[in-house]
This record gives structure tokens, sequence and C-alpha cells, in this order.
């Protein structure tokens, strides 16, 4: 695939490209594996039109022979029915500044020093491993992939960040629109503030009926401002997967020394001792989990509370699996 | 209480208190800069955190300000003078040592009495003393005394005097005591050590003049207060003869000046040595009492009550006079019981001689009939009334011998008295021979004289109610014949037209009186039965013949280590007195217009007065002093003193080395609270 052969009005830099060519491999290795198998389970029997009769084969499911036809003309039927292939995928993916912390963020930027002489750079990108907005582009283009791969129409809102693509892709199949959304991911760099509350609301008018909402966000900002627009997905009966992104370092606020703690998306900060108050922040912390998960599954969307750490499969795996979702557990691995 | 500084200027060292205020308004901020992407995690926090995080940021300021401030005034060296401080035993100077030895130091506490354990806090105290310095020794229960005669060196003399001295049953003198050792001392200031318990109500109190007479001239009163914890004592405060069943009833009241409620057990021990004991509950610091029921027959004296009590035993016994109970009885024959009680022969006589139909005083009268004589005894009876009694023939032996044993008869007659019959048959009772009874109904009757009070049968009416007397009237009386007023024969009452109303013979060792009209309400013979002074009268007329309850003609009561003083009757020769131990107790009789006893008994119980080998002529109840057994510490010696000088009884205290500890803890406690892990966050 070529992303740049229907991206002609945008000129990808050599860092884009380059991180364009590394979401497609990881992409592709994430869902490959994960879709083997799945193709019939989710074609056979999605649709109630019938389309003809077909003469009955041994191994056919008996639950679609036709017992009328065989009562009146004494012959073995089965009735078939047309398929409904397309399941159209909404992926809404939270790009505002909280995003770019986490493990694997980048070098700081000395501000000052470019200030000083006069050459401000562009703000790097963070790392596609080890932080927040890194995992939440992997796990976005992949679910693209998986979505192509399976002939579905798939598409990409962009909330808060700094892109020259596109910040809404409406679903549509194809490859090209993979390279679309790919080439937006790669070139895509957290910033401001993602509002929850108003991009859902703006996305969910345009979405069609039954589509798959994939929402990709830390979910940082307060449950009781973002949850009221869900309301707006249910009403046109989408079916919401909400990836929470969280770090494991912020979730245990596991940090050596005192510092001034700053969000990227600005605001006063704050001066802690992270070591004294690891007790408090733990407790502050479940209570804010269990806040953001009763807030989604109160809206019947399907949990998946991603640590960055253990990578993309599980996440994926539960969504195409149809499982609901578990809890955050942060206990580490034995 | 005043407050200073040995080094006042220190204090400009208190500037160092800012140090510690710009430390913590200048917190240094880390320069550590932070991207973190769960700030709305943070901010909760923050929220949570603040009030706590301030709270402590407050203490941490207030400790550090503390102990800068508290080295500060260490260095100051703060002062602080308290008054009102308990005085303390120096042992300089001359020193007098004041023992309580009175009752209730005799209280036993821990297996010891409180005197033992005083004594050796005295021996102590002198074995303490560096060698040749003066001491005095006085004791202050019962009458204060001092043991020394003047200050003195000779500590092993003191010694031998403080272990001779035990408790006894005196009182608490400490105002003598105190008076004592202030003559010791001569005037000059010195140390007074009292060892004492300090009981008793107004014991201290009134000891405040003596202790503000030698705080006056530079000297000090120490006490060593030695005390039972708590103190228990059960004591029978007073007991009193009164009506009841049978012979009577003795009701006692007993008196816990303990804490806690306690049974006792109570005993009556009666004049004859015949002992009624009961269980009693007594209220802890309460009183109650106990009523005991009396025999018939008790001779009269003095008897006593009994307590068990564990605390204090040398007040357990009260001694008390008790009447003679049932032997006084007075017979009384009703020579005309009419159809009624009312219209009885003796309906006034009965209830003159018992007002309230009971025994009160011990007086029984017993009413028959003439036939009723034969009951007469000797044992029994003292006093028979003959009221209008017809024939009295058959008795007339009885009568005589009742009369010559030392029984007494009262005649008196009516219409059915014949004075052939009488003159007859008792002429040898009558004072004289009876004579037809005169009518004097038309000259409205004749009234009594105004009797002799010197007579021992009217001497209560000196006071007043002689007059009373001629009230009564009469308007038929017998008249007797001629006769020579003697020894044995006088008229003791005559009515206004001379002829004798009452006459009396003695007769062996009893006597007889003639009362020469009825002595029933009969407006034939005589209205003196409803005249007031009637039952006083009879009352008196029944006692001085001997029918009263009184054992021995004088009683007196009395404290131990109090002087008593007695009148004895004219003629008494040389008499002693006698201690309930059975010893003789040191009198002195005065004789002039008065005879007068005096002595001053040292132990309780019954002390009887009279010739050896002979009945006693009085007795004297003796007790310790009630106040004495009330253990309860009313009020401390170190107060009233306080109260005279506070100046003198101020006790300095330095603080420095009490400030660099607390400057030391307040530097710890900030240490640790710093060190403490927290959730210290703030607000940039």
């Amino acid at each position: 695939m070529s992303p740049s052969a229907d991206q002609s009005a945008v000129l990808w830099d050599a860092e884009t490209l380059a991180r364009i060519r590394t979401l497609q491999l990881v992409a592709r290795q994430a869902v490959d594996g994960l879709l083997l198998g799945d193709h019939r389970s989710r074609r056979v029997g999605a649709s109630v039109e019938f389309a003809d009769y077909q003469t009955y084969q041994p191994g056919d499911d008996l639950r679609h022979l036709d017992w009328k036809v065989l009562g009146r003309s004494d012959r073995l039927v089965t009735r078939r029915y047309q398929l409904e292939t397309e399941w159209p995928c909404m992926i809404v993916l939270d790009a505002s500044g909280d995003l770019s912390t986490g493990g694997g963020q980048g070098p700081r930027q000395r501000r000052w020093l470019s200030r000083l002489f006069g050459n401000e750079q562009p703000r790097p990108r963070p790392e596609l491993d080890g932080t927040k907005f890194g995992f939440s582009v992997k796990l976005a283009a992949s679910l693209a992939w998986a979505m192509v791969r399976r002939n579905e129409p798939v598409g990409l809102c962009v909330l808060g960040g700094e892109t020259q693509g596109h910040r809404l892709l409406l679903p549509k199949q194809g490859r090209s629109q993979l390279a679309r959304i790919v080439g937006t991911l790669a070139d895509l760099r957290p910033a401001g503030e993602a509002d929850l509350a108003e991009g859902l609301a703006a996305v969910g008018p345009r979405l069609r009926s039954r589509s798959l909402v994939a929402l990709v966000s830390d979910f940082m900002e307060e449950p009781g401002d973002w949850s009221p627009s869900l309301l707006a997905l249910a009403k046109r009966r989408c079916d919401l997967a909400a990836f929470h992104v969280v770090d494991r370092q912020e979730m245990e606020l596991d940090f050596d020394q005192p510092a001034l703690f700053f969000s990227p998306e600005g605001g006063e900060p704050l001066q802690i001792d992270p070591q004294g108050a690891q007790r408090e922040f733990a407790e502050v912390r479940d209570a804010w989990l269990l806040e953001v998960e009763r807030s989604l599954r109160g809206h019947r969307a399907r949990y998946y509370p991603c640590l960055i750490e253990r990578g993309l499969d599980a996440p994926l795996r539960a969504l195409f699996q149809g499982n609901p979702g578990q809890p955050l557990s942060l206990e580490r691995p034995a | 209480m005043s407050f200073a500084f040995a080094a006042p200027l220190a204090l400009l060292l208190g500037a160092l208190i800012a140090g510690p205020i710009l430390a913590h308004l200048s917190q240094r901020r880390p320069e550590q800069r932070q991207a973190f992407g769960a700030m709305l995690l943070l901010r909760r926090l923050v929220k949570r955190l603040e009030k706590r995080r301030r709270i402590r940021e407050l203490l941490l300021l207030l400790l550090r300000v503390l102990a800068v401030l508290a080295m500060v005034l260490a260095v100051a060296r703060p002062e602080l003078r308290v008054p009102g401080a308990s005085p303390e035993f120096g042992g300089k100077g001359p020193v007098v040592l004041v023992l309580d030895d009175s009752m209730s130091m005799a209280q036993t506490s821990g297996g010891r009495t409180l005197m033992a354990r005083a004594r050796k806090d005295a021996l102590d105290v002198l074995g303490d003393l560096p060698p040749g310095t003066p001491v005095g020794l006085v004791t202050l229960g019962g009458r204060a005394q001092s043991l020394s005669a003047e200050m003195s060196t000779d500590h092993a003399q003191i010694r031998a005097a403080i272990e001779a001295t035990d408790a006894g049953y005196g009182r608490t003198d400490l105002v003598g005591g105190l008076h004592q050792a202030r003559a010791l001392l001569g005037g000059l200031p010195g140390e007074v050590l009292v060892f004492t318990d300090q009981a008793g109500p107004g014991v201290v109190e009134a000891s405040q003049v003596e202790i503000q007479a030698l705080v006056d001239r530079g000297g000090a009163v120490i006490p060593r207060v030695v005390q039972a914890k708590p103190p228990v004592n059960v004591v029978p405060l007073s007991a009193t003869y009164g009506d009841g069943l049978e012979g009577g009833s003795v009701r006692v009241e007993l008196a816990n000046f303990g804490p806690e409620e306690v049974e006792v057990p109570v005993t009556l021990e009666l004049p004859d040595r015949s002992e009624i004991t009961a269980f009693t509950t007594v209220p802890a610091e309460g009183r109650t009492s106990e009523v005991f029921t009396v025999p018939l027959t008790v001779p009269g004296g003095v008897a006593a009550v009994q307590v068990d009590d564990p605390g204090l035993a040398l007040d357990d016994r009260r001694s008390f006079h008790l009447p003679r109970v049932g032997a006084s009885r007075v017979l009384v024959v009703d020579g005309d019981p009419g159809r009624t009680p009312f219209e009885s022969e003796v309906y006034f006589l009965e209830r003159a001689l018992a007002p309230w139909g009971g025994v009160s005083g011990g007086l029984v009268p017993e009413v028959v009939s003439p036939a009723g004589l034969r009951r007469l005894e000797q044992d029994t009876h003292q006093v028979v009334f003959l009221a209008n009694v017809e024939d009295v023939g058959p008795f007339a032996g009885t009568l005589q011998e009742f009369v010559q044993e030392g029984g007494s008869v009262v005649i008196s007659v009516g219409k059915n008295v014949s004075a052939q019959r009488y003159n007859q048959t008792l002429s040898g009772l009558l004072p004289a021979p009876l004579r037809k009874p005169v009518d004097l109904a038309q000259a409205d009757g004749v009234r009594l004289q105004t009797p002799d009070t010197s007579l021992p049968l009217f001497e209560p009416f000196a006071r007043g109610g002689a007059a009373g007397f001629t009230q009564m009237r009469a308007f038929r009386v017998f008249t007797l014949e001629p006769f020579q007023e003697s020894d044995t024969l006088r008229v003791l009452l005559r009515w206004e037209d001379g002829n004798p109303a009452l006459v009396e013979r003695r007769v062996g060792q009893g006597r007889v009186l003639l009362w020469t009209t009825s002595i029933d309400y009969d407006d034939n013979w005589s209205h003196a039965a409803v005249e007031a002074v009637f039952m006083p009268f009879i009352q008196r007329l029944v006692r001085t013949l001997g029918a009263s309850g009184e054992g021995v003609a004088l009683r007196a009561e009395g404290f131990v280590d109090e002087p008593i003083q007695l009148e004895l009757p004219p003629g008494a020769l040389e008499p002693q007195v006698t201690g309930p131990d059975g010893q003789r107790v040191e009198s002195r009789l005065q004789r002039g217009a008065q005879t007068l006893l005096s002595f001053t008994p040292t132990l309780p119980g019954a002390h009887e007065i009279g010739q050896p080998e002979q009945p006693p002529i009085a007795q004297v109840a003796v007790n310790v002093a009630p106040e004495e057994s009330d253990v309860r510490v009313s009020a401390s010696i170190a107060e009233v003193e306080r109260q005279a000088d506070p100046e003198l009884l101020t006790r300095s205290i330095v603080l420095g080395p009490w400030m660099l500890w607390l400057a030391f803890a307040a530097l710890l406690g900030q240490a640790a609270l710093s060190a403490r892990p927290q959730a210290d966050l703030e607000d940039a």
C-alpha cells in the first residue's frame, strides 16, 4: 500500500513517512493473527434478508431447512440470506496534550533556549513505544487495519492534537481510506485539550445507525462532563467500545523526587512529594477509575482498560471476540 | 504568685523566633518540573489533603517557634514563685515536736494506730536533727501539756518521752498545744512540727490565732499529717430512756464517720450487767438510731451502750443514766369503782400518775379493787393508794408490814370511809385518829394554804406553781384528833381553816400520808382533782415516796479530762470518787454554804461517789467528747498558716531546666513531623 498516492494534498516529511511505515507494520502484526478464522463468525447470520433457495447438501445447517417447501413438494431445500457486510467503524482518538506523557515521553524541549536564539523548533512527536500517545496511535491504526481487512467502512475523528491531515474522516471502505487514516495518525502531535463532550456530541449525528465507535482516550476529563454526550451515541444504537489508555507510572505516581507537576494542556502546576502522597493518591485513583468505568458501562459501552506496557493484543482480542472487558488491574505479572 | 527573670536581657534573643517563621514563609520549592498527564487526579488529591497539610504546617511552625522561645526562656532563667505552698521542715534552729495523743489518734490503719505512726515519724525527725539542736516536746490530747520544762538538747530524754506517749481519751487541744510550743520557744523563731491527724470539727480553725502568733515571731508550723485512709469510726452518740413496751425503751443514736455503710453489733448493758444485743446498719457519713426494749424490772443506775467498731475502739462505749424500772409500780386501790370508768374514785388519780397511759419515768400504776390488796408485794410495789376504801381490815397487817419494810401508803377518804372503822383497823398506820367529816359546802368549800416549798415534797414548786394549790377546794373533810408534830409526824399541807389536809407519818422504813378529803372529783367532797396543779403534785408525791425511777438521789454527766463539780447533800462525810476500773479518783471537797465535790475523770464509764461499803450518793456517767469521735479531717493546718502569711510560705520553682527540656521536646517533635512521609501538596 502506498499512502502517498491518496494523500497528494498532504506532503509528509521523512519522519512522518517513517512513522507511517512503522504503523502499518505494527497494525498488520497486531491484527493478522487476531483475525484468523474470524471472518465466518462475523459474516454468517449477520442479516435477515432472504435471497433464494438452494438444494440441501449434506453438511448444511438444518436450521436453514425450509420445512414448508418440504411439506408441499417433498423436496429438501435450504433458505439462503443476503449477507450484510457493512459494520461501519468510527475511531475517535483523543490527541490532547496529556497523551504526550507516559514512560517514554520525548526529550524535554528547552524553550528558553529556543526563544533566546529565535529558532524555535516544532515540538517532537512522542515515541510510539512507551507513551500513551504512541499506544493510542498504534491502537487506532490497528483498528483501522482490522476493519479494512474485514472490508468494513472505517473512519477517524481526532479530538485535540495538531496535524496537517484530516481531523474527521467519515467511514469508508478500502485501502485508500486506510492510507488516509494511517497518514493522519502518523502526522499527529498531541496538543491542547480533547474536550470529549464536544467531540462525541459532534461526531454522533454523523454516524450511521448501529456503527461501532472506538473511543481511544485517557479520559482525563471529569466524567460528569463527557458522560452525557455518550447518550447521543446510544440513541443511534452505536456500539461504543472505550479504550482507556493508562500509564503505570502515572497511575502509581511513581516518581522519586518532589517536583512541580504540570499538565501539558496548561493550568497551574502542583508541587508534590510523590513518596508522601502514594497512599492518598491510590485512593483518589481507584475512585476515579471506578467512576470512569461506571459512566461508560452505564451507557452500554464496552470498557477496555489499556495499560500500555501490556501491548495491543489484549484490548483488540477482547473487542473482536465480543468480550465486555475487565476492570483495570495494576498488578504486575508474577 | 509572681514571675521573675534572673537574666531579663536574654529575652532579646527572642528575636530568633523570626528564624523559623522566615523559614516557614520561604519554603524552598523544588526546581524539577514534571509533565504529568493525570493532573485531574492530582487536583482531586489536593482538595482532599489541603486541610491536613495546613494543620501540619501550622503545627510545624508552632513547634519551631516553641523550641526557640523555650531556649530563650531557658537562657533568661525564669523563676516561678508560688505562694501558699506547704511549709517544709528545714531542721535548722530550735524545734518543738507537738504530738497529738488525742483519742482519734487511736484509729487503726494498716495494722497500726495513727499514734504509732506519729511516734515513729517524730522519732525519725528527732534522729535526723543535728546534735545540739534545742528540742521541746508537747502533747495536746485532752489538755495540752509540755513534756519538757524547757528546750533541751538532750535528745535521748526527748526520745524516751516520745516513746512513752500513747493516745488517750482526751479531745484535741491544738490551741493549747501550739500555745505550749510558743511558750517553749520563748518568743524566738523556731519550727513547730505538729504530728496530728487534723481530725475533729473546728479543731484546726480554732488554732488560727496561735498559728498567727507563731508566724509573727518568725516561726513556722509544719504539719506532719498521719491519717487513716479512709478514716473509719462508728460511735454511739447518745442513749435516751423513754416510753415503750414492757419497761420502756432506750433509743440509741449511732453515727458513722466513715465513707462506707457498715453493720455493727450494738449492745445495751443495763445497770444489773444484763445485756441486749442488736445489729444495726449505719449509713456512710450518716446517723441512725436503734431502739431497745427494756425489761419490766431493771434497777436504776448507769447503763452503757457498746458498739463493735474496728476503726477506733476508745469511743465505742457510751454511758448514760437509766432510771429504776418496774419496781416503782404504784398500786391504786379503788374503793368506789362506780358504774363507768368515769365514775371511778381513781379516774383522775390514774391519769395524774400516768398522763399518757405509759410508763414515762418508770411509773406503772396498777389499779385494783380492795380485794386486789392481796397482790401487794414488797418487791413489786412501792406506793399504795387507798382511795375511799370502805374496809381494809383484812389487809391491815399486810399494809403494816409493807410500810415497815419501806413502802408508802397514801390514804384518801370519801363517803365509804368510816372514821370508827379506820381508827380501829389502821391505828398503826394513821397519822392521827379520824374524826367525823366536816361539811363545808355552805361556805363554798375551803381552799388549801400555799405549801411550804422548803419541804422536799414541794421543792419543785418553788420556781412557780405553789399558788396553784390555793385553787384546790374541798367541801367535806375529815378532821383529826389533836396530835403533836414531831420528826415522824408532821402536817405537809393545811386547809385555809387550819385543819390538816395532808399529814405524813413515818412508820418503820416507810411512810403513811393521809389526804383528809376525797382524791376524786366529787361535788360533795372536793374539786381538787381537776385543778392544774393536781397532776404535778401527784407525780412529785410518788417520787418523793420513792416510787420514782431514780436509782440514786444525785446524777450527773461529764467528759473525760474535763473537771466535774457536784453539789452534795449537806452532811456528806468525805465522799470518795470511784472510777469504772474500781480505782479511787482524786477529788477535792469544798465545804461552805454548799458542799462541792470536784474531780477530773481520766476514764469513761460510771463513776460512783459515796462512802466505802455504802450505797453511792451520786453517780456520774463519764464519756469521751463526741466531737473527738468525728475522725474526718475538717481543715488543714497548712491552709490556716497560708492564710496567716501567704508570703512566708512561698515556693520558688526554677523553670530554666524545664524550658530546656521543652525546647528539646519541641525540636524532636518538629523533626519527627518533618521526617514523617506525608502528602506534601501545595498549589504552586
